[in-house]
């Protein structure tokens, strides 16, 4: 070997273990063997064996070290300016990406609000034509089923992640852990407040101002919180129309209340909650119904008992009485299904929903 | 001496005509690298050394590079890619340390 191992390197300092003379300990230094030949023969093994070869030179030998030195160089520039060149490539890519989901998006928005000026144009008309008893229990439906932007007293209930990231349960250096924290918020804790809501009397809720309806699923993918297919983000505002009061002691001595309570002092989320005078909700765009048909006119009978109550998970039993009695029935696992029992909402005596049709 | 002028020229010739990589090669380029100046520092040892060979050294720098390449494929295939290129880079960044270490002793005699 030409490298004396002068522990010079560090790397080299302790692979003295002299391979000739450790023919009876050969199976016990198998391994550090292999790792000793890694860290002092360097040189491919080849050279020394050509060198010992005595070969001869031949006259194409500098032409070929010549090209081989020409490749490296190639090399070498072409990996960096690869990496250089396709760097940029990928960011107007990316920022392609997502103009193109920016302006999808508006072009959603502007087709959202185009559907519903003309729902709006045509519940104008129908009510021109209709007249009287059954105008009135249509809107009642209306407001029920979420198609009609609703305004009155309720309550508003906030919960935002906290703004100071929370210390990471991952080691490593500062700024090796991923971007984006771990949500404190879930899916879960949305659901409950929306369930607390319903079951203790609230008319029409919605959720970062998404209008819950019948069919409205509010679910997690990811890192986010999905309400009908719709990435909403901290903070996130749940407003409820009903009885204020009613409302505001339910959920205050709901056990998600407490649960947030806790979270807000421990883990430094924001929550709170406040009743209002004035709630304004908007309308659901289009309600597509691909199975139900309308059949006997049994169930939109004022204080009909027919139909499913809301989900109560939330824990507090509906004080609604007669008029909410089938309990927890749910076809959506999961979501806040107000379901085909909301009509019993047009059976208390003073309506505080007022309608506006926008 | 003629080696450093002929990596040079590749370097220019790279600069000047920026050939493009195809698309399926753009994985293995780094990998490559490596391994190439893996090929490289041990020529210029075994230059120090007064034992260098064309062939072993052209030999050696093909065959490392086709090698370390056809490993992270196979390791992309079995879905290891990431973790085989790990290990190439980590058994050439030795050698090229080792061999760093030597060609220092050479020249600056410490």
């Amino acid at each position: 070997m030409i490298q004396e191992p002068k522990s010079a390197g560090g790397a080299a300092g302790s692979g003295a273990a002299d391979p000739a003379g450790s023919s009876n300990a050969v199976r016990s230094t198998w391994t550090t063997a292999l790792l000793d030949d890694l860290l002092t023969n360097t040189l491919d093994p080849g050279y020394r064996a050509a060198a010992d070869a005595k070969q001869r030179s031949h006259p194409w030998d500098q032409p070929l070290v010549w090209l081989g030195c020409l490749a490296v160089g190639l090399l070498l520039v072409t990996a960096y300016q690869q990496n250089h060149r396709s760097a940029p490539a990928r960011e107007a890519a990316n920022k392609d990406l997502i103009t193109r989901i920016h302006n999808l998006q508006s072009a959603g928005a502007r087709m959202d609000e185009q559907a519903k000026t003309l729902a709006a144009q045509v519940a104008a008309l129908r009510d021109a034509q209709l007249s009287g008893a059954g105008s009135a229990e249509l809107k009642n439906l209306e407001i029920a089923a979420g198609t009609v932007a609703v305004s009155g007293p309720g309550v508003s209930i906030e919960v935002g992640e906290p703004t100071q990231p929370q210390p990471s349960a991952s080691s490593g250096r500062d700024g090796t852990g991923s971007q984006q924290q771990v949500s404190l918020i879930h899916d879960r804790q949305i659901r409950s407040v929306v369930n607390v809501l319903w079951s203790s009397g609230a008319e029409a809720i919605s959720v970062n101002g998404i209008r819950l309806t019948a069919t409205s699923a509010i679910r997690f993918a990811g890192e986010s919180i999905l309400v009908d297919f719709q990435t909403i983000s901290t903070p996130y505002t749940i407003q409820a129309i009903g009885d204020r009061d009613r409302m505001l002691l339910a959920f205050a001595d709901s056990p998600i209340a407490r649960a947030l309570k806790t979270a807000e002092q421990v883990q430094g989320i924001s929550f709170n909650f406040a009743g209002r005078s004035d709630l304004r909700l908007g309308s659901v765009t289009v309600v597509q119904q691909s199975y139900a048909s309308p059949g006997a006119s049994a169930s939109i009978a004022p204080g009909g008992a027919a139909g499913p109550s809301p989900t109560t998970t939330g824990g507090q039993p509906s004080p609604r009485g007669s008029a909410r009695t089938g309990s927890g029935s749910n076809a959506t696992s999961g979501g806040a299904s107000p379901s085909a029992g909301k009509p019993a909402a047009s059976s208390s005596p003073t309506p505080s929903i007022t309608e506006s049709h926008q | 001496m003629i080696a450093a002028v002929a990596l040079v020229i590749g370097v220019v010739v790279g600069l000047v005509f920026r050939p493009t990589v195809p698309l399926w090669i753009e994985p293995y380029l780094p990998i490559a690298v490596v391994a190439a100046l893996d090929a490289v520092f041990g020529g210029v040892r075994a230059q120090l050394d007064g034992i260098f060979n064309a062939k072993v050294f052209v030999v050696s720098f093909v065959s490392n590079v086709l090698v370390a390449a056809l490993i992270v494929f196979m390791g992309d295939k079995l879905g290891v890619g990431g973790q085989l290129s790990t290990a190439v880079v980590v058994v050439l960044g030795i050698r090229i340390f080792g061999n760093a270490a030597a060609i220092r002793r050479h020249l600056f005699r410490a």
